[in-house]
Formats: structure tokens, sequence, C-alpha cells
């Protein structure tokens, strides 16, 4: 897999634009009395191939942006185009014919898996939700991909208990793979695990990539292992999007006063770099009323005037490189 | 002075009795840590350092559970105490941070109540002034407006405002000795770099000493002083900082420094892993504990456990190929300079 070159023939396969969902809170008598704006216009695209790393601070809004390009969450708003289809005006068989296309790998592999169910059978399931192959074809398939995860055959016969938790992290991407998808949806997928774990499950997800051209969407909140896997990173604050850039140039060259504060924190495993922290004041606002103008401006450190009312605009500084801050106005306007 | 260090685990062994019989959770460990240093426990889940930690303030069930070994703090043995003597020590003279500090905070009690109350607990006070202590402590700690925080309860605060609440907490009687348990762990990065700066500066105030157990290697070269390697219940490499992540000697320190991403390191590069997994406590190898999965594994490896031993004055492994390593990592410094 070649993580640095993206190029522009590389063929869409997903493009949200405004993406919003707005979980209404209601008072005691049912009525809606405010809404928690998980996320607030998202938008962003994502190509074949490719992987997309979304991160974040928790409550940003990065896994609900993740599941609501599944549907699983009913998105309020927005645009979620599928190869030009747009997903959230489907229906019934229309949706699931496009779900095959999607899958999901979860954060905790303890809770992903029914505990009742043998490993062959959690494997075997979506196939058979989808109604593909015969048995034996789908049996032969169950074999393919507990090969391609790296198990045994053994392992069809054990249970979720047998297993540790970067087994049953392969146990949940055989799982996705078994309708052949084209795009995965990666939430959080190696946090739980221990670093030794973490390595085999990453290294995992980017041969299986390399192999079968999928594209990930990738939730994640440790900056280094998405900056690892990614080739392009958006990054996200209370519901919004505040700067996209392909993966080198967002660690070397962040633009937003968030993300500069954000890969600051990340601790480097050497002493003898010692970096200078941009240090953020307080906590994340709540999502219930966020800041009017642009929502960092609480704690962004160089905060102007215009930021307390105006919301920036999304601008693409440089090819592919998006950020949402008033410090880029003047600095775009004399290109 | 009559003691050397401020705490000094000798050949610490826990073990707890269970259905499947007695399983040895901290199997020999020994270390010491000075005032004013910050020592890092290092190691994967299930290698014993949360053990060792609550064997320090005897925290775990001691009906089920078996001490040996000494925990000498300020010379005198903690395991050798009595339960109200330990009492006088736990939160007074050493005091621990835990990991959630959700579940670690008593829901149905003020943040103010819980601190004042160790307070009032070790220290003849009124509750007056035990409460105007708790509001010093809370502003020290950077809780904003703590004048009214000290009346909220801990749902009302978020997870980096209740992380400094504990650490206020654990701070009331002005201890010698902190242990924090993954402090940051469940904490946000940016909120990370707050609590992690908050205890640098709270430690070169008071010149006590901690023990910091993380399993993020990032964490341990911006704080520590020292660190301690754990893997199965044993150390297996203890070193100062620079030395263990310039020149790791134990293989399994090693594979754990090449497993993580960093945020500057080699994207290309394909990230290393450490074949197998960390076995059961039932069924530990005979012979070096980690030979099983690692790759310089001989026969002497899989036969004879080795011993902790100094390889230099700042370094301690317990392998047996060690000397190799270190000749190895000699040879790559002398080429560096040429």
């Amino acid at each position: 897999m070649n993580a640095t070159i993206w190029t522009e023939e590389k063929e869409l396969l997903l493009r949200v634009r405004g993406l919003k969902k707005w979980f209404p809170v209601k008072s005691t008598l049912g009525r809606t009395i405010n809404h928690v704006k998980a996320i607030n216009s998202v938008s962003f695209d994502l190509y074949e191939g490719e992987t997309f790393g979304l991160v974040g601070e928790s409550g940003c809004g990065k896994s609900t942006t993740g599941r609501s390009i599944l549907r699983l969450i009913e998105p309020t708003e927005g645009e979620i185009l599928y190869r030009g289809q747009n997903l959230l005006e489907l229906k019934g068989s229309e949706l699931r014919s496009v779900r095959q296309e999607m899958q999901m790998v979860f954060q905790d592999p303890h809770s992903s898996l029914d505990p009742k169910k043998r490993i062959g059978y959690a494997i075997e399931e979506p196939m058979i939700i989808h109604r593909l192959g015969t048995k034996e074809e789908r049996t032969q398939k169950v074999f393919e991909l507990l090969h391609k995860v790296g198990f045994s055959k053994e392992y069809y016969y054990r249970y979720p208990h047998e297993l540790s938790g970067g087994q049953r992290q392969r146990v949940g991407l055989a799982r996705a793979l078994a309708l052949n998808p084209k795009l995965i949806v990666c939430d959080e997928p190696v946090s739980a695990l221990d670093v030794s774990i973490q390595s085999q499950v990453i290294n995992l997800l980017q041969e299986i990539q390399a192999e079968l051209g999928l594209s990930y969407l990738f939730v994640a909140h440790d900056l280094s292992v998405v900056r690892h896997i990614a080739d392009r990173v958006g990054v996200m604050y209370l519901g919004q999007l505040v700067e996209q850039a392909p993966t080198e140039q967002l660690f070397s060259q962040p633009l937003h006063p968030y993300t500069k504060s954000l890969l600051s924190a990340v601790p480097i495993p050497n002493p003898k770099i010692k970096r200078e922290r941009i240090l953020l004041q307080g906590d994340v606002p709540s999502p219930l009323n966020p800041p009017s103008g642009c929502i960092f401006h609480t704690r962004c450190p160089f905060a102007m005037e215009r930021c307390r009312t105006e919301v920036p605009q999304n601008k693409e500084i440089s090819i592919h490189h998006y950020v949402q801050c008033h410090l880029y106005d003047e600095t775009h306007e004399h290109h | 002075m009559a003691y050397k260090h401020l705490l000094e685990i000798k050949e610490l062994k826990t073990s707890f009795s269970t259905e499947r019989g007695v399983v040895t959770a901290v199997d020999g460990v020994s270390f010491h840590v000075d005032a004013g240093e910050t020592v890092g426990v290092v190691g994967e889940s299930g290698c014993g350092k949360s053990v060792t930690a609550e064997s320090i303030l005897r925290l775990l069930d001691e009906k089920k559970t078996n001490y040996l070994g000494e925990i000498c703090y300020q010379g005198t043995n903690l395991l050798a105490l009595s339960i109200d003597q330990m009492q006088q020590i736990r939160g007074n003279e050493i005091s621990m941070i835990f990991q959630d500090p959700m579940t670690s905070l008593n829901p149905v009690f003020t943040i103010g109540d819980q601190i004042a109350e160790a307070i009032t607990q070790h220290q003849k006070c009124s509750k007056q002034d035990a409460f105007s202590r708790t509001v010093e402590l809370l502003r020290r700690t950077g809780i904003p407006a703590p004048e009214q925080r000290v009346h909220e309860y801990p749902h009302e605060l978020s997870g980096g405002m209740r992380q400094r609440a504990m650490i206020a907490m654990a701070l009331a009687c002005q201890p010698n000795l902190l242990i924090a348990d993954e402090p940051t762990t469940a904490l946000d990065v940016t909120i990370q770099a707050q609590i992690l700066e908050l205890m640098q500066e709270l430690k070169q105030e008071s010149q006590m000493g901690i023990i910091l157990i993380t399993h993020d290697l990032g964490v341990v070269a911006e704080v520590c002083t020292r660190v301690v390697v754990m893997y199965l219940g044993q150390v297996i490499e203890e070193a100062d900082v620079e030395t263990l992540f310039e020149n790791p000697l134990h293989p399994y320190t090693q594979g754990l420094m090449k497993a993580v991403p960093t945020i500057d390191g080699d994207r290309k590069q394909k990230l290393h892993v450490i074949k197998g997994m960390v076995p059961s406590l039932h069924q530990i190898p005979q012979g070096c504990r980690f030979a099983p999965r690692c790759e310089y594994a001989d026969s002497q490896c899989s036969q004879e456990p080795p011993q902790l031993h100094a390889i230099s004055p700042k370094q301690k492994v317990r392998c047996w190929h060690a000397a190799k390593f270190m000749t190895q990592g000699e040879e790559h410094e002398r080429h560096h300079l040429d």
C-alpha cells in the first residue's frame, strides 16, 4: 500500500456534504426543549482504496459521523452520496443492497460478538442475512476469511470467550469482510487493545486494504495510530470538521489552532525531545449550546473579535488542505 | 536518616488464592523510589503493575491475598504493620490516584466533602479549616471558581476536572509518596497534557516521590526519571529514562518500543509485532518468561530463568542475552559518532 501517493485519479467513493445530527433533549413532559448538536455540517470525500482518518477528542462527534454514514444513526440533515447515490433517500431493499458494500468494525471486541454463537457462525451471519450463496459456499467463504485474518481452521468452532481481545477484533474484521464490502467504517478498532496486539491489528488492516483495495473511514482518538494508517485526516472539534489535509501535511503543517494544540499534546516516546506545548485552557464547551461564531473561539489563544460573531468558512489553503479559521482569511485572499 | 530510600520494595511476591489454585500476580519485584523522583512502571495488561501498587498500600482483600517480601517505607516494613497503623499511612503519607475518576469518587457526596474528609481523617483541624484548605487545594490543581465547585457532585464535573479533584484529594495531607495508577488513560490528550503538567509542578513544589503506572511510553518519556518495565509479574528491565529509550536491552522492551506508531516516526515502515500473546498466570513458562515470544530465545532461555542483574550502574535487565545487545548498542552509538 502506498500511503503517501493520493491522486485525483482515484475514484470518488463517498461524498458527505453538510451532514448534521442533532439529538433532541426532551423535558419531563416530552416536549423537545433543546438539541445536542452532535455533528454540525460535516463535509468530506472518501476515495477508492484510501483511508480517511477522523480524529478528535471524546464527544467531538467522530463516532456519530461514522455511524450516520451507515445510517445506524439517522442523520438530521445533509447528503451522503455513495457512488453518486444519496443514501439518505434510499429505503428497504435498495438500502440493504448498498449496505452490503459498507461494513463496520466496532471498538469493543468484547461486546460486539454474541457470546453464545461460535466464531464460524459469527462470520457467516452477515451472509445469511443478505441471503448469499448456499450453505456450502458460505462455509467455504468462512474458512477463507478465517485464513485471511490469520486463524487456523479450528477457530471455526471456538466461542468468543476463548479468544483474546486482539483475536476478537480480527473476528470482527473477518465478519465485516464477509460481504465483500467496498468501505469499512472502523470505529476505534485498536483503542481497547494492548500495544503489542494493537500493532498486529493495524498491520492486518493495512494488508487487507492492499489486497482488496478497500476504503476505510478510520475513526480514532489516537493521533499516532491515525497518522500511521490514514492517507488523509480530518480533525473534528465539537461536531465540526475544523481541518482536513493529506496526512503528512496535516502533521507537519497544521493550520487550525486546535489541530496545533492537539498535536503538541501528544507525548513523544523520546526523553530527549522536549516540545513546546500549546496548553488549552478549560474544557470543551457543551454541545447543547455551542459557542457562537467560531466554535473554538472560547479556548483559542488567537481569538479575535470577529471569531465571536462570524462563522468561519471552509477554505482550501493548499491542495486538499481545508481549514475553518478566520486566521487564514487574509492569507487566502492574497493568493 | 535511618533509611536509604523513601520506598524500597524487596522481593515482593503477591499471590491470590483462586478457585483454580494460587496465582502469583507479582513474583519477586524489587525497586525503589527516592524523594523528588518519578518512577514509571510500564507493562501491558496483566503484567502485575497495578497489583504492585495496590500491594504497597495493601488495598487488596487480605483474606485472599498473601504477601511475601518487604515493602519498606522510610525504613518501616508496611507489610508488618497492623490495620490501624496502615490506615495512618494511607492517604496521609502515601496516597493514590486511580485511573477512572468516575468510579473512584463517591457519587453521593460533594467533592468538597470528600476532600475535607481526607484532611479531618488524618489531621486535627476543624471542619471549617478543612473546608477552606479544600478550596485552596482545588484552586492549586487549577479548577476554576473553586468556591463553587467545592459544593458540586462528581457528575457535575468533566473527566479532567474529576481527575483534578482526585489529585487534590490525594495531595490533601501532603503525602511523601504518590502512586498514580494510569492517571491519564481515561482522558483526552489535551487534558492529559494539562494533568501531567500539573503533576510535574506539584512534584517540584513538594519534593514528593511519584510512582507512575502506565502503558503509554510517550507519557513515561515525558515525565519519568527512572523506569521499571514489567512482564508477567516480574521486573524485566530497570533503567533511567534516557538509557532505557536510547538502548533498551530486554527484547520485550525493544519490541514494545517498535510496536507503537509514533507521531514523528516513519509511516511507511510496518509496525513491529511481538508474536504470540501474554500467557495466563496459570501457565507461566519455565525458564525466561518471555522466551516463548522472544525472537532471540535459545535452549538456555526456555530452561533456566534469568535473574535481574545490573549490566551498568544505570541499567538492570533480566535476560541471558543482554550483554550481546549491550555491545550492539554501543557499536551503534560509535557509528553515530563517526
